[in-house]
């Protein structure tokens, strides 16, 4: 099989913004994008810090009516998959000709709790069907096949470890096969109260994510969306902004130049990434976007951003690091690590004819 | 692209048919097995309670499966169990075994008590510190993480390869099987266990009657006066392997499978396109990759749930492009069991391509009109060597595999 894919697009909302501008505009600042989000009764504080996103640049793309029955989870998805589609003006590509690939470590829960409350205040008959058909994790990939008339495969990913990875070797793996021309390979997490409640129980929340602190607990909880759109090298439409030339699973072997890292001050996973970054050079902006399991796919866009806006990251997203090291034609390694230990990685290298 | 045929060499189930492939294959071949009924373990208020098809809880504990690994997982484990011995892996296999495992509860944390319990605690006007100390112990989730399917099985065996878990609603089970099958041909892993598990919930079992596609009765695939599905649970497992990988171990070659198809309606999110759209794509892919016309198959085992708009879709299908080819549901024996029914009926096809006859289509009676076509209603020998199991999800997602026949199982 091919390990080659080009990536031609690339579609980000989270807390920095919409579009990859807009993350690279916040890669390259100081500080971090958190909020304070106002979560009464749920923590003791009854605030915490977090990245939230805001999905409504969905409504300039779509009509109110089609929107109707679309929960926020899945107004994500649809959005992060027409960000990627508009990035590489692929918007005219042939719908049975696209698969899309969903990958989450959280899930749809907050439609899922949703539901739960329809029962748990009306009882078991005045339960809500419409949370019901969005409660299953599949429901956010389903929506946005509907709303963008994609008819080749699709497949939802739900789990908390190397969900992204997984996600890329399933795009992969169905361009290698010929089943489709593009792949949108969207990743997607969402806050609910019961997320915070337990998030805030097992690990806090910092103010500020200081993933270079790695055996620190500094996670704070994000939620957004990206997608990437992917295709075999070569092809007729769109322009490569960069591509992905390798793929493993499992603790990379041999050494690379540079890392872009899915640390986010999760002390469960921070030792691992110490391990795994040696004394390579590294980037890992996840003060941009927030702790979450997908986050990895946060990273690889903003790595991509920069390398097509030009400049460097803020000094304090990375370590080692090498001023105009994201470039053309230039090379980094993206790894992905679980708190199990698993981890997986895939080497990109920077599209040359980036503007 | 014509895929390569993978080597089917082990089998695993369990279902409300039976606690394990062979109290389940006599059962499966006559279309004989327990009626649906209520059960304690779903506690409701709905004024009319809907029946299901509930695994006994004598078959997990005969197989001494610790009590509070959660029950979706218990299920895994003991159908991935089955699955792997049959195929002659024990635990301190050198291989590299993937696991690709579909689910709908499976991936929900679905403890009711524990949300009500925070929400209660959450809309009090305590004081937040008498709040912080009167809230609920997160144990639940971490339970939940821990307990996760694809965790207990993988860390059980001491599987090395890649782990997926696939929740695209009722095709999960097989597309995980589609995905396994790929990891094989791309060298990823060198041999894959795929199927799903699912276990009877509470919030399941509320959601499909707020639907309003849930049957009082046993469900009835295919038939005139269909009213709705039943909810079922279990787990089902195949393990794939390169036909040199298993030749070269020796193992028994139970089946094959050619190929597989996946495609989307993009029409409704609780709908099937009425002129089954996308499971029309997804069965000439499979077929295509297969090296297969329609005529090759010697029958189809189909999804079937009993609602009124899957059994159509699929019947036009089956009327338009599969024209002839005999079919049945088993879902009138085993109800639905969502993420698992693909792995599960990969398992069911298997058994049958194996034993050379399919069984009636349980629950069906009088064919309906709008359907034009019929599934079988008694026990059938079959012709030809080839079968194909479909599947309908939730959302529009539709999934096909082609299965060859094998050794005798």
């Amino acid at each position: 099989m091919s390990m080659e894919m080009s990536i031609l697009g690339t579609g980000v909302a989270g807390a920095f913004g919409c579009g990859w501008p807009d993350l690279v505009t916040a890669v390259q600042a100081e500080g971090s994008c958190s909020k304070i989000i106002s979560v009464p009764n749920v923590v003791p504080e009854g605030s915490l810090s977090a990245f939230e996103v805001d999905p409504s640049p969905i409504k300039q793309r779509l009509k109110p009516a089609h929107l109707r029955r679309a929960d926020r989870f899945s107004r994500l998805v649809t959005l992060g998959a027409i960000l990627a589609l508009e990035d590489g003006g692929l918007e005219q590509f042939s719908r049975e000709r696209i698969g899309i690939v969903m990958a989450t470590g959280y899930g749809a829960n907050a439609t899922s709790f949703q539901f739960v409350d329809s029962i748990l205040d009306f009882g078991d008959v005045g339960a809500s069907p419409i949370l019901f058909s969005g409660s299953g994790h599949s429901g956010g990939v389903s929506v946005a096949t509907i709303l963008l008339g994609i008819n080749g495969p699709a497949l939802s990913i739900c789990q908390p470890e190397l969900a992204f990875h997984t996600g890329l070797a399933t795009a992969n793996q169905w361009l290698d096969e010929g089943r489709v021309d593009l792949v949108l390979l969207v990743t997607v997490e969402e806050f609910c109260p019961m997320l915070f409640y337990g998030f805030h129980k097992m690990f806090g929340s910092s103010p500020v994510i200081q993933p270079f602190e790695w055996a620190k607990q500094t996670a704070a909880p994000g939620e957004g969306v990206t997608c990437l759109a992917l295709s075999r090298p070569g092809l007729q439409q769109g322009k490569e902004i960069a591509r992905v030339i390798n793929q493993g699973l499992g603790k990379p072997v041999d050494e690379a130049g540079l890392l872009v890292l899915g640390a986010d001050g999760m002390a469960c996973t921070g030792m691992l990434y110490e391990q795994l970054a040696g004394g390579s050079p590294v980037f890992a902006p996840a003060a941009a976007y927030g702790s979450m399991p997908t986050g990895i796919a946060f990273a690889l866009a903003a790595a991509l951003g920069l390398a097509r806006k030009g400049g460097s990251p803020h000094p304090a997203k990375v370590l080692r690091f090498e001023s105009g090291v994201f470039q053309p034609g230039g090379e980094f390694r993206l790894v992905e690590c679980g708190s199990s230990g698993q981890a997986a990685w895939s080497d990109v290298r920077v599209g040359l004819e980036l503007g | 692209m014509v895929n390569e045929p993978l080597a089917i060499t082990g089998l695993g189930c369990i279902s409300a048919l039976g606690p394990d492939v062979p109290g389940t294959v006599q059962n499966l071949l006559i279309g004989h097995g327990p009626m649906p009924r209520p059960t304690d373990r779903i506690p409701t208020n709905h004024p009319v309670p809907f029946p299901v098809f509930e695994v006994t809880d004598a078959w997990l504990q005969a197989r001494e499966l610790e009590a509070n690994q959660g029950r979706c997982a218990s299920f895994a484990l003991a159908a991935a169990g089955e699955a792997l011995t049959m195929a002659g892996f024990g635990v301190d296999s050198k291989m590299r075994i993937g696991l690709a495992l579909g689910t709908v509860i499976g991936a929900a944390l679905d403890d009711e008590d524990f949300y009500s319990r925070f929400r209660g605690a959450a809309a009090s006007d305590m004081s937040p510190l008498r709040q912080f100390f009167s809230s609920p112990d997160v144990s639940p989730l971490r339970r939940f993480f821990a307990n996760m399917p694809v965790t207990r099985v993988a860390k059980a065996f001491k599987l090395a390869g890649p782990l997926m878990t696939v929740t695209t609603a009722c095709t999960s089970g097989t597309l995980a099987i589609g995905q396994a099958a790929a990891w094989l041909r791309s060298g990823r892993c060198e041999a894959a266990l795929a199927g799903g598990a699912e276990k009877l919930s509470r919030l399941g079992y509320t959601g499909f009657a707020s639907l309003m596609i849930a049957d009082s009765a046993r469900c009835r695939p295919f038939d005139r006066t269909r009213l709705g599905l039943n909810l079922g649970e279990g787990a089902g497992f195949i393990v794939l392997e390169r036909e040199e990988s298993a030749r070269r171990r020796g193992a028994r070659i139970l089946g094959w499978l050619l190929g597989d198809g996946n495609a989307c309606d993009a029409y409704h999110l609780s709908r099937p396109d009425p002129n089954g759209r996308g499971l029309r794509m997804a069965v000439q892919d499979a077929l295509k990759r297969s090296s297969a016309v329609p005529t090759d198959l010697a029958f189809i085992n189909a999804h079937g749930t009993g609602t009124e708009d899957n059994d159509l879709a699929e019947a036009r299908v089956f009327a338009e492009y599969l024209t002839g080819v005999p079919f049945f549901s088993s879902k009138g024996l085993t109800g639905h069991t969502l993420g698992a029914a693909g792995g599960i009926e990969a398992v069911f096809t298997v058994l049958c391509l194996s034993k050379g006859q399919i069984p009636p289509s349980i629950g069906f009676s009088t064919m309906d009109p709008a359907c034009g076509v019929a599934p079988v209603t008694s026990v059938t020998s079959i012709k030809g060597n080839l079968a194909m199991s479909t599947s309908v999800a939730y959302g529009g997602n539709n999934a096909a595999l082609v299965f060859a026949r094998g050794e005798a199982v």
